[in-house]
């Protein structure tokens, strides 16, 4: 190195104090296992955060271009899209890593807890990964909100009607939420702030903290069956530990750095593959037969929404959020001493698998929303040929009724059409005309998920709609009988 | 020469003890000190005061609107016991709302007799979480593509999640021309039917 440039670096570094400073933050030992294969687990972290300096990279260069105004988001999203040299790719990348930070906030959240390292003295490192992951999850709802099109509008409706269910303040909090009596223009403004200033300010705040106390408390060791938490004597097994440990600058970090690279790498391949993710369009709330989405982290909520009962309802909207949050609040401190191996606690193992599963299958079910009616299928999906060949006519006048009237938007023929209710392909063989006529009249008993189609269909329509519906079995299969009869099950 | 950084600067006529915040290294406190710590802390107090009443006013304070009534055409147009969509733009935009601003709304003019024109103005937005309903003619329903809440003619709840029917709209009839009250976001106020 020519001799000027260590001159000029020591004048910096005399003036700075950078090597006084971080030189024993990256030096720091961390235990000997954290640099050999265990320390595979410890790499989801800086995974979160490499992903984070590109969605503040990325952000920074949307924010070049994006226009947060109601009239204008759109165009500048197209533009960005199409005109703007990389502008699709880095919207796309803004993506991705968006969602790729939420995946390694979760498994790394995930690790911690089956490791057991939120246990003593990692109390608040916990605590503060919890406000990390619901400013994760704010940044995701935000940043939705900012693609400003018919699923931004209709996802802030909801939030809106969500926020309105709130007892007594229910109304103010819309207006806070939306600021103003609609949504528009100072809605948008409102999340770009959000978005761009309030959460971002929040989060490095959190990050901040969270990494000093990495730094202070250090990376747990990967635990050791039999080898439990004990606050008192904890202190000084871990000087030990870290008194045969190995510096964080070292073989521990090029760990983290490889994985890091395969995230960055991952996403980036994400990006130019799949492309930005719309806008689908411009927003119109006069524009009808849209089909709102949420975004995949809240597909379970929507999910849920759809599932559970209404008297059930106001409370998983207002409280059971709060709730979970609670009990993530609360993990530390049920258990802050005793074992860390999962292999010695199977009620942390088995909640992460319960939790998991669970998740997995509401967000499946929001994905497929088979609850959500299809609204043109009354008028786009035909019933099949086959279906129709051998009717009588008033039999075939019964199939224009059950088209007319938009049955089929929540009864699938032959697997085509909604799913909300039953599909009646074979409806013939399990309902008789009597018990038809009350099902379609009077619809779910106590307004369930039917409709009464009594007072919505004329004598003669209902008539003829039964005989289609009777009609509506396999080759040979006999109608259904009436309760009395026990029915016959099965082909003969 | 007083070394401790953290101190202020000495008087050299450091009076008897008097009450204060703190004591200096002399083992008492000047009352000049107190007196101006008091005076800080007070006068900081009010400057807080002062900058935060403002920005909490800024932030949870909505300008209010008087009440606006949109005309949607003349009553006539709209035919008896059909429900049709009626699109317009919301008055309590701001300018640049853009398309957001358009709003639709569903229209039936229920009778016409002596006692005058009756109309149910219902918005479309889903009482259960706000998603946009569809009108469907030929059953005389109302369907919701998020959650499957299904309306009658009349707004009433036929089925699905929601926990009540439509909202509907203030509206009158003025020279001929039906007006409604440019509705707010449905969940800040369930609009009622003007009397008479």
């Amino acid at each position: 190195m020519p001799n000027w440039i260590a001159t000029m670096g020591r004048w910096f570094d005399d003036r700075l104090q950078v090597r006084a400073t971080l030189g024993p933050m990256l030096k720091h030992p961390v235990p000997r296992e954290v640099a050999g294969p265990l320390g595979w687990w410890y790499v989801f972290g800086s995974a979160s955060l490499t992903l984070f300096l590109i969605q503040i990279a990325t952000g920074i260069g949307l924010a070049l271009v994006y226009v947060p105004s109601a009239d204008r988001a759109y165009e500048s999203l197209v533009y960005l899209n199409q005109q703007q040299p990389l502008g699709g790719f880095l919207r796309a990348l803004h993506y991705y890593a968006g969602s790729g930070m939420v995946v390694m906030v979760l498994v790394h959240m995930t690790q911690v807890f089956l490791q057991g390292a939120y246990k003593y003295p990692r109390e608040l490192t916990w605590l503060l990964g919890v406000c990390l992951l619901l400013c994760v999850l704010g940044m995701f709802f935000t940043g939705q909100i900012l693609r400003w099109d018919p699923d931004a509008y209709w996802g802030l409706a909801v939030g809106g009607s969500m926020a309105g269910r709130a007892p007594l303040i229910g109304p103010a909090l819309v207006q806070f939420v939306f600021g103003g009596d609609t949504i528009g223009g100072p809605t948008l403004s409102r999340f770009f702030a959000l978005h761009v200033f309030v959460i971002p300010g929040a989060l490095l705040i959190f990050l901040a903290l969270h990494l000093w106390l990495v730094l202070k408390q250090g990376i747990s060791a990967p635990p050791v069956p039999g080898k439990p938490v004990v606050p008192r004597t904890y202190a000084a097994e871990y000087e030990g530990e870290l008194a045969r440990g190995v510096p964080f600058l070292g073989d521990a970090l090029w760990k983290d750095v490889l994985f890091s690279a395969l995230a960055v790498m991952a996403v980036v391949v994400l990006a130019a593959v799949l492309g930005p993710k719309g806008p689908s369009g411009p927003v119109n709330p006069a524009q009808s037969g849209v089909n709102p989405r949420p975004e995949w982290p809240f597909l379970w909520l929507f999910a849920l929404l759809s599932l559970s009962p209404p008297a059930a309802e106001t409370f998983i909207i207002l409280v059971f959020p709060l709730l979970l949050i609670l009990v993530l609040f609360l993990v530390p401190f049920v258990s802050n001493r005793g074992e860390r191996s999962p292999s010695r606690r199977p009620v942390a193992v088995l909640s992460v698998l319960v939790i998991y599963t669970l998740f997995g299958i509401l967000t499946y079910q929001g994905a497929t929303a088979p609850w959500s009616p299809q609204m043109d299928a009354w008028s786009s999906e035909p019933i099949a040929p086959d279906t129709i060949k051998n009717l009588m006519p008033a039999e075939l006048m019964g199939s224009a009724v059950f088209q007319n009237k938009n049955c089929r938007n929540c009864h699938a023929l032959d697997g085509r059409g909604g799913r909300r209710g039953p599909d009646l392909t074979t409806v013939g063989t399990r309902l008789t005309r009597d018990q038809l006529i009350d099902q379609v009249s009077n619809g779910t008993p106590g307004g369930g998920n039917m409709p009464a189609y009594g007072q919505q269909m004329s004598p003669a329509e209902m008539t003829t709609l039964v005989q289609f519906l009777v009609a509506l079995r396999p080759p040979g299969r006999p109608a259904a009988q009436p309760a009395s009869d026990p029915p016959r099950s099965g082909a003969p | 020469m007083d070394k401790s950084r953290d101190e202020s600067p000495a008087t050299p006529d450091s009076g008897p003890a008097a009450a204060g915040f703190a004591e200096n290294a002399h083992g008492g406190a000047a009352p000049r000190r107190s007196f101006l710590q008091w005076f800080a802390v007070g006068l900081g107090a009010v400057a807080a005061v002062a900058v935060s009443l403002p920005l909490v006013g800024y932030f949870f304070r909505v300008p209010k609107r008087r009440t606006m009534w949109v005309p949607l055409g003349p009553a006539e147009q709209f035919p008896l016991a059909e429900t049709r969509v009626a699109t317009f733009d919301n008055p309590l935009r701001t300018p640049w709302d853009g398309s957001s601003a358009t709003t639709s709304i569903f229209v039936r003019r229920e009778q016409d007799n002596a006692a005058g024109e009756q109309f149910l103005v219902l918005l479309a937005n889903c009482a259960h979480l706000g998603c946009p309903v569809s009108w469907f003619p030929q059953s005389g329903l109302f369907m919701c593509p998020c959650h499957g809440g299904v309306y009658y003619a009349t707004g009433e709840r036929a089925s699905g999640p929601p926990p009540r029917g439509l909202f509907p709209c203030n509206w009158r009839v003025r020279a001929g021309q039906l007006e409604i009250e440019a509705p707010h976001f449905p969940s800040l106020r369930d609009c009622e039917s003007l009397p008479g």
